[in-house]
């Protein structure tokens, strides 16, 4: 990280150690966007003992494990799978963030089919494309993901070509003028500080071409972690870094 | 008795209604104000009345007589259209009017600008504004304290539009249900509610739920973990990703047989604002009340 000029912020409760020693003896590392049962199982499976989350490993932001241990159906299971496979878990989200570029942002671009070096201006995370409706980019945006919960709020029929993109909750504002679509992880329905789907159903019912496609913070810093894996190869080149997916989140009925 | 201005009356007749007109003379006889509503709701809702910036007025003025009210779960200008051609002009909403928990009626400083900077002049502001001026509209928001009452009025009107029965007594938040699968409980409540593309879920689509508990509006992971072990599926309002989400995740994955089902902050407080309509009737008899949805405010590209 210092490599990357940014300066090591000891005070953060979310990048430390989150599971097992920092003596464990490393047989390989897994970057993944959540230390999710799912992505720890997968790592384990591989021969990656070292988990390496963007985001919480116990359902809760400071991963506090007096939250997790309430739980009676999966905190055992997932704990005794860690111990048995030797795993040592280290967050890494704050310091990320603060890198340039931002891996998340670059893999949400890759994400939803844009090209990362074709931001307008360095780490702006605004793309022009040629105009399209809403409803089409939103359709191309499902078939190359490949998952279907993703949401959108707006006119289909909006015609739209200047695109802010964000990652997980850190998303563009859906009032910028210069801005007809926002794509973006998760943010509160109501409530938020400022961005809404309430602002963005106004500016449908007023024909402002305005749209929000909300892909899912999981979607959103994914693939980010591929960049991770790829950044930390080269610092710790004695054993294999690997990005591993934390899975699926949710599906939608059928009918 | 107020006067009916040469504004109102041409309003009035334009609407091609002049019975309408004499059963307006008639009401006139009981005038209220919205002022006079919300002191009413005050008195009657049955929690204490703290002090708080939330459930305030939030546009027009509160001296306004009220012509009709409207409960919403929010007041998009969509649902305020809908209102002044139902000739009401007291809104009462659950979610915020102007797109954020402050609630103010101009953008603040530094969204869509520089930095710290003056808001930019903003069409959808100035719209719902002018819109709001033009047609003497007067918004309240009614949250804080109206999901205070009990039975959660958004777990009841859930249970009430799917035709369930309280499993017990009072909270309305646990049912017990013939069994369905995750998947058609999924499909069942898309259709009751009304929603499109919000509605989400987590676990094994096929498992089969009886038991289902309730998590009304924004909940935390905790609340997520005291229901879960003791129900077959949670249908809750909003949840974060990293929270209860990851935790159904985790249950799931681990071949748990539960279900975790999200159906939208603003789906889920129409249900309490359905209710709210109800209850309005019974106390402000001088008008008439009326609950119309803001909709699922999400869609799913086809």
């Amino acid at each position: 990280m210092a490599a990357q000029g940014v300066t090591w912020n000891d005070a953060t409760t979310r990048d430390r150690f989150k599971f097992g020693g920092p003596d464990t003896v490393v047989t390989g590392i897994a970057t993944t966007f959540m230390g999710t049962f799912e992505a720890i199982t997968r790592a384990g499976e591989r021969g990656l003992n070292m988990i390496i989350p963007h985001e919480d490993t116990y359902w809760n932001d400071p991963d506090n494990t007096a939250i997790a241990e309430a739980d009676p159906l999966v905190y055992k299971a997932k704990v005794d799978f860690m111990v048995k496979h030797g795993i040592v878990i280290f967050r890494i989200h704050d310091h990320m963030h603060r890198q340039r570029p931002d891996f998340t942002f670059s893999g949400t671009a890759r994400e939803v089919g844009l090209d990362p070096s074709a931001e307008t201006a360095p780490n702006s995370h605004r793309f022009v494309i040629p105009e399209t409706t809403l409803g089409e980019l939103a359709a191309r945006i499902m078939k190359t993901r490949g998952d279907e919960a993703i949401r959108v709020v707006g006119d289909p029929n909006a015609k739209v070509s200047r695109i802010a993109t964000g990652a997980g909750m850190a998303t563009p504002a859906v009032n910028a003028p210069d801005i007809d679509v926002v794509i973006g992880g998760e943010q509160r329905e109501i409530e938020g500080t400022f961005d809404s789907p309430e602002y963005v159903m106004d500016a449908a019912t007023l024909g402002v071409p305005k749209g929000w496609i909300i892909i899912g913070h999981n979607m959103s810093e994914e693939s980010g972690m591929q960049e991770m894996a790829a950044w930390l190869r080269p610092i710790v080149p004695e054993v294999k870094v690997e990005h591993v997916r934390a899975g699926t989140v949710y599906w939608v009925p059928k009918s | 008795m107020p006067d009916i201005s040469r504004r109102d009356f041409v309003a009035l007749t334009a609407a091609g209604a002049p019975l309408l007109l004499g059963s307006a003379l008639t009401r006139a006889s009981a005038t209220i104000t919205a002022q006079d509503v919300v002191d009413r709701v005050k008195k009657n809702i049955g929690v204490d009345w703290g002090s708080d910036d939330v459930d305030t007025f939030k546009a027009g003025d509160p001296s306004t007589i009220v012509t009709g009210v409207v409960t919403t779960s929010m007041a998009t200008l969509d649902v305020l259209q809908k209102a002044v051609q139902a000739r009401a002009n007291l809104v009462i909403t659950a979610a915020p009017t102007f797109y954020a928990k402050a609630d103010r009626n101009a953008p603040p400083a530094g969204r869509g600008a520089a930095a710290g900077s003056a808001p930019p002049v903003d069409p959808i502001y100035t719209a719902k504004n002018a819109f709001i001026e033009t047609h003497k509209l007067v918004v309240f928001r009614l949250t804080q304290h109206w999901n205070q009452r009990r039975p959660d009025p958004r777990a009841q009107g859930l249970a009430a539009a799917m035709g369930w029965k309280h499993e017990s007594g009072d909270d309305a938040l646990r049912h017990e249900i013939p069994g369905v699968t995750l998947e058609t409980l999924a499909a069942q409540l898309k259709k009751a509610l009304g929603a499109r593309g919000g509605i989400r879920a987590i676990g094994d689509r096929t498992m089969t739920v009886r038991k289902i508990g309730l998590l009304p509006g924004y909940t935390m992971i905790q609340a997520s973990i005291a229901m879960l072990p003791g129900v077959d599926a949670i249908v809750a309002g909003e949840v974060q990703e990293w929270e209860s989400a990851a935790y159904a995740q985790d249950v799931a994955f681990a071949g748990v047989k539960r279900g975790f089902i999200s159906i939208g902050r603003v789906v889920n407080e129409a249900c309490g604002m359905q209710i709210c309509a109800e209850w309005l009737k019974t106390i402000v008899p001088e008008v008439a009340v009326r609950f119309i949805p803001a909709g699922d405010p999400y869609w799913r590209p086809v």
